[in-house]
């Protein structure tokens, strides 16, 4: 089933939870324009290896700041994070943490192939433990036939398969995503939801999502935090448990209502049965 | 091939008021002198051509010197801009400090700094490609230092996610990134470089243009002074074509329109 390049690094994930990811009792605080705001506080949540996580909640939550943390783009006030045992700051050094941004971030200058490349060069040969090469990646997320063109000739759709091409260059035991289908309309996005579900599970990583769509996260994960602001902590951890892989018509199942609905309830509380109030 | 065609068809189609313009004007201007309403201490167009393509080996015995002042000291300001750039770039804290400086050395008029380099330096090709770097070093180094910090914040983390190093950072990222506003310095900067080779030579040497245009101007030869300025102009204009060019040829279009 996994893309052949893959197969032996499934087999060694099976015996390992080399991907396992443990957040716990996160704090961060920041001070804008000289008051303290709490972004995130006591935050909590694990992921097997190879499990899929969205984090949904209002914006300001502190979702982004969860997932730039477990990067090691910023250091947490409080609390531990690690990544297969690895604290962030290793877990990123030793190439484990693929990062995909809601801007597709690709250097303009560069093509399709060199973009996918880049981990690679940045790494040098040891590192790349990788057996799926920059072409095998590029054929995964469906680029074929465009690995010379540059990113301003792609749709944003394309840029972004680019972009999680990049993000998987190193075989990383963690995906980290940031709204990384939030430009895209929902035609592409659904086809982009699909695809990514298939590449996680080809590649086996270990996968956390932030999202602003019920339905998205829904569909994609296996678990979804619920966050709320103010300060930023998570209120409800939902598991879905629709079988993979998963079809768009999964939708109707009256699972994914439910998950949805439980979803809905956690983000607006009491007000989710409210009828709308016109004044 | 009929697209490169048409290019060069809607090129041409865009000069032509240009070109109408400046025939236009010279032609006023060879009228005027040749009817006797110019001053005399005007010279026609005709007799500067006349004067460059005649004198062609004598004007390029000077020209040649000048050119190489002025492309010695571009280069050299390019290299040292390069070098401060990246230092800058390894240690943010010092940037402020060095654009001031910079901005001081570039407030002191080329005129003033050349008796002091002559001093230290002595009458030297050296002391004038010097003087030529240093009017055009100021422009090179703000642009790119512009450029090396328009990095995108994501693109920033995305390579502190790879664990880049700062080395890695600076070339694979940075630089990239600077070209474009570079390119905006090096144009400024081009001219600037040939302009100070023709003070730094007015201030004493053996050959040069600008030694040329002196001469000419204290033994009242106004072809001469007049072919020396035609000369010089067109040798900045063609300075600033070849930065351009340059750029054409290794920036993708893409990347050519982000800054323009």
């Amino acid at each position: 089933m996994a893309h052949p390049a893959f197969q032996s690094r499934l087999a060694t994930r099976a015996t390992a939870s080399s991907g396992r990811l443990s957040v716990e009792q996160v704090g961060k605080a920041f001070a804008i324009d000289g008051r303290h705001l709490q972004a995130l506080q006591d935050v909590s949540l694990t992921l097997e290896s190879g499990e899929f996580g969205a984090l949904i909640g209002p914006s300001g939550c502190g979702k982004s700041t969860l997932l730039r943390m477990v990067a090691d783009i910023i250091a947490p006030d409080a609390g531990s994070i690690t990544i297969g045992g690895l604290p962030p700051r290793q877990a990123r050094k030793e190439h484990q943490i693929g990062f995909v941004f809601q801007d597709p971030t690709l250097l303009s200058w560069r093509t399709v192939l060199e973009n996918v490349r880049l981990p690679l060069e940045l790494a040098g040969r040891r590192a790349a433990r990788s057996q799926a090469t920059p072409q095998d990646l590029i054929e995964l997320v469906g680029l074929a036939g465009f690995e010379h063109a540059r990113p301003s000739e792609l749709s944003g759709g394309m840029q972004q398969r680019c972009a999680i091409a990049r993000a998987l260059a190193l075989a990383p035991q963690m995906l980290l995503l940031d709204e990384p289908f939030g430009a895209l309309d929902e035609i592409i996005r659904y086809r982009m939801n699909l695809e990514l579900l298939r590449i996680q599970a080809e590649t086996g990583t270990t996968a956390l999502m932030v999202t602003h769509s019920i339905q998205e996260a829904v569909f994609m994960a296996d678990k979804i935090f619920v966050l709320a602001a103010g300060p930023g902590r998570i209120v409800d951890l939902v598991s879905v448990g629709i079988e993979r892989p998963r079809r768009l018509s999964d939708m109707n199942a009256p699972a994914f209502a439910a998950a949805v609905a439980r979803v809905r309830d956690s983000l607006f509380g009491d007000q989710a049965g409210n009828p709308a109030h016109v004044e | 091939m009929s697209s490169s065609g048409r290019v060069i068809r809607r090129q041409a189609k865009a000069a032509l008021p240009a070109v109408v313009a400046i025939a236009a004007f010279l032609g006023l201007w060879e009228t005027l002198v040749q009817s006797g309403l110019a001053p005399t201490t005007i010279a026609p167009p005709s007799r500067i051509l006349a004067l460059l393509v005649a004198e062609r080996g004598l004007l390029w015995f000077h020209v040649e010197p000048t050119l190489l002042t002025a492309l010695v000291g571009f280069l050299a300001a390019t290299l040292a801009a390069f070098a401060i750039g990246l230092l800058v770039h390894a240690y943010r804290r010092i940037e402020v400090t060095v654009l001031t400086m910079g901005a001081v050395l570039d407030s002191v008029p080329i005129i003033a700094l050349a008796p002091i380099l002559i001093i230290w330096l002595g009458l030297s090709l050296t002391t004038r490609m010097t003087l030529a770097a240093i009017i055009c070093f100021f422009p090179i180094l703000v642009s790119l230092l512009q450029g090396l910090n328009a990095i995108p914040r994501n693109a920033d983390e995305l390579f502190l996610v790879l664990a880049a190093t700062p080395i890695q950072r600076f070339r694979r990222l940075a630089l990239p990134h600077a070209v474009p506003y570079l390119f905006i310095g090096l144009k400024i900067a081009a001219p600037l470089a040939l302009l100070g080779a023709l003070i730094a030579e007015s201030t004493g040497a053996e050959w040069g243009l600008g030694v040329f245009m002196l001469n000419a101007m204290f033994s009242l030869q106004v072809d001469q002074v007049w072919a020396s300025v035609v000369l010089s102009c067109g040798l900045s204009a063609a300075a600033y074509g070849l930065v351009c060019l340059f750029e054409r040829l290794i920036l993708p279009a893409s990347t050519r329109s982000r800054v323009a």
